[in-house]
């Protein structure tokens, strides 16, 4: 993040039109039958994920990277699916579930929007906190990151306790979509 | 009894598998969830839905994640509470995303919505659509950038309905369109409405003459039909009498469907007099060829 305008490599000449009916073409395949207003929005979170890929580094094979992208686009949304098809398995629930359902694109299931809000949350208001949380982004366990830091396990472990308790209690009063979780037994 | 408990466990395990996925859970809730999974192969194999590979910023946090920026129209409609107030902090400070949002052809604000952070609880479902609709957004190009890059000095207005008027201002040396609402007094004196002539079959160009008042600050004109997907993206650039560019606008055609409506001018002087070309096109896609309507406004 950063307020500066992205950097190069943009200016290379990117035919987006192509890129995008590929990326289409790419999800589509690898899903099989969709709705065509849910493939335009997949398509369109493929096209922002290869326009960020790009921003860092210039393309070598174009198609390449769309089909890189657009398969792990595809395999997102198809666990995606599975994930709500287990949480609304169950009719009662689902018909409470459904009736005040947060939409879709905020739903709760989804790792890299709470770990965003988390990260702003930390950036804004606990320093410490966001840069644990990057470290365990970097390294991917607690031991790796206790190591990295320099201080001992628990200690970390401590920390993000108290980092996370704080992100908690903030979400607790004003929970948006994530209120299934952080209305205790909800 | 038996059952409905044990589905309230497997209801509060799926419910938390993002949480625990983003190391958010508690120390009891984490052991709970834990427990739960070893012995509950279908929550088990919910929880292995988060194995590699991953979306490229499921661990990264340091952008909004695209699935948020791709579904945009319904992000501002619907994101409330907390997750609201740190997306918009975030957008304010992040040049990248608001790039990424206009590259998609978006205007890169979410607006502080008291209603709508303060609020507590799931959002209802609205169903039917409402004012803004559902956008199904569009891919643009990198050219967005040079369009919306203009010199400016017309506002223009797309007008939805009569007291519902967003307001597109380009700054004069800015390099993104931004939005505001306009004062009510403007949706409430809204001009008639003069339909712009359309171009002929065969031509890509048409002439409409206006007579304005000394003072006249504002013209309301209909666009024609242009038949395109409610999804394409719209350019219209606005050439004064001068030959210089006053205002440049991007929109998703079905935001300007609704009435196809534009108020021209600006609440700070009255319009000048003169010859105005309205150059329409769908600048990433080829359902639309480029098509040019003339305004003169006279005395």
């Amino acid at each position: 993040m950063g307020d500066s305008p992205p950097t190069a490599p943009q200016d290379i000449s990117i035919d987006w039109v192509h890129v995008r009916a590929l990326m289409r073409e790419r999800i589509g395949a690898q899903l099989g039958t969709c709705d065509p207003g849910v493939l335009d929005d997949l398509t369109q979170e493929g096209v922002i994920q290869f326009l960020r890929l790009t921003r860092r580094e210039t393309p070598r094979n174009l198609g390449g990277v769309v089909t890189v992208v657009a398969k792990t686009v595809a395999i997102d949304e198809i666990r995606r699916r599975q994930r709500q098809r287990l949480r609304f398995a169950d009719w009662e629930q689902s018909q409470a579930e459904i009736d005040h359902a947060s939409s879709p694109l905020t739903d709760a299931a989804d790792t890299e929007t709470l770990w965003f809000l988390m990260m702003e949350y930390f950036r804004g208001r606990k320093a410490p906190c966001a840069e644990l949380a990057r470290c365990y982004a970097e390294h991917g366990n607690w031991r790796s990151v206790a190591d990295a830091v320099g201080r001992g396990y628990e200690a970390v472990r401590q920390q993000w306790a108290r980092c996370t308790k704080a992100f908690r209690d903030d979400l607790r009063r004003h929970p948006g979509p994530f209120q299934d979780w952080t209305d205790g037994d909800g | 009894m038996a059952d409905r408990r044990s589905r309230d466990v497997h209801a509060w395990f799926r419910a938390r598998l993002a949480a625990h996925d983003a190391e958010l859970l508690d120390d009891e809730d984490a052991r709970r969830f834990e427990a739960h999974a070893q012995e509950c192969a279908e929550c088990g194999s919910a929880m292995s839905t988060f194995a590699e590979p991953r979306a490229a910023d499921a661990h990264t946090g340091e952008h909004i994640p695209a699935r948020l920026l791709a579904r945009w129209p319904e992000t501002r409609r619907t994101l409330r509470g907390l997750p609201r107030r740190l997306v918009r902090e975030h957008l304010r400070q992040c040049a990248e995303c608001r790039a990424d949002l206009v590259a998609i052809g978006h205007d890169a604000v979410l607006e502080a919505d008291p209603a709508l952070e303060e609020a507590t609880g799931h959002p209802r479902v609205v169903r039917g659509g409402d004012i803004g609709g559902t956008l199904k957004p569009w891919i643009a190009g990198g050219a967005v950038g040079a369009v919306l890059a203009t010199a400016a000095t017309l506002i223009v207005v797309t007008v939805w309905a009569p007291r519902s008027v967003d307001m597109v201002s380009v700054p004069p040396s800015g390099t993104a369109a931004t939005m505001a609402r306009p004062s009510p007094f403007v949706a409430d004196v809204l001009p008639p409405v003069i339909a712009l002539r359309e171009p002929l079959r065969g031509t890509a160009v048409s002439e409409t003459t206006l007579r304005i008042q000394p003072g006249t600050r504002y013209v309301h004109v209909l666009l024609p039909e242009l038949f395109v997907s409610d999804t394409a993206t719209v350019s219209i650039h606005i050439v004064g009498p001068l030959g210089d560019e006053q205002a440049a606008v991007l929109r998703r055609y079905e935001e300007l469907s609704r009435r196809r409506t534009l108020l021209l001018g600006s609440p700070d002087r009255p319009l000048e007099a003169g010859h105005y070309r309205i150059a329409i096109a769908t600048p990433f896609s080829t359902e639309l060829p480029a098509m040019e309507m003339g305004l003169t406004l006279a005395r």
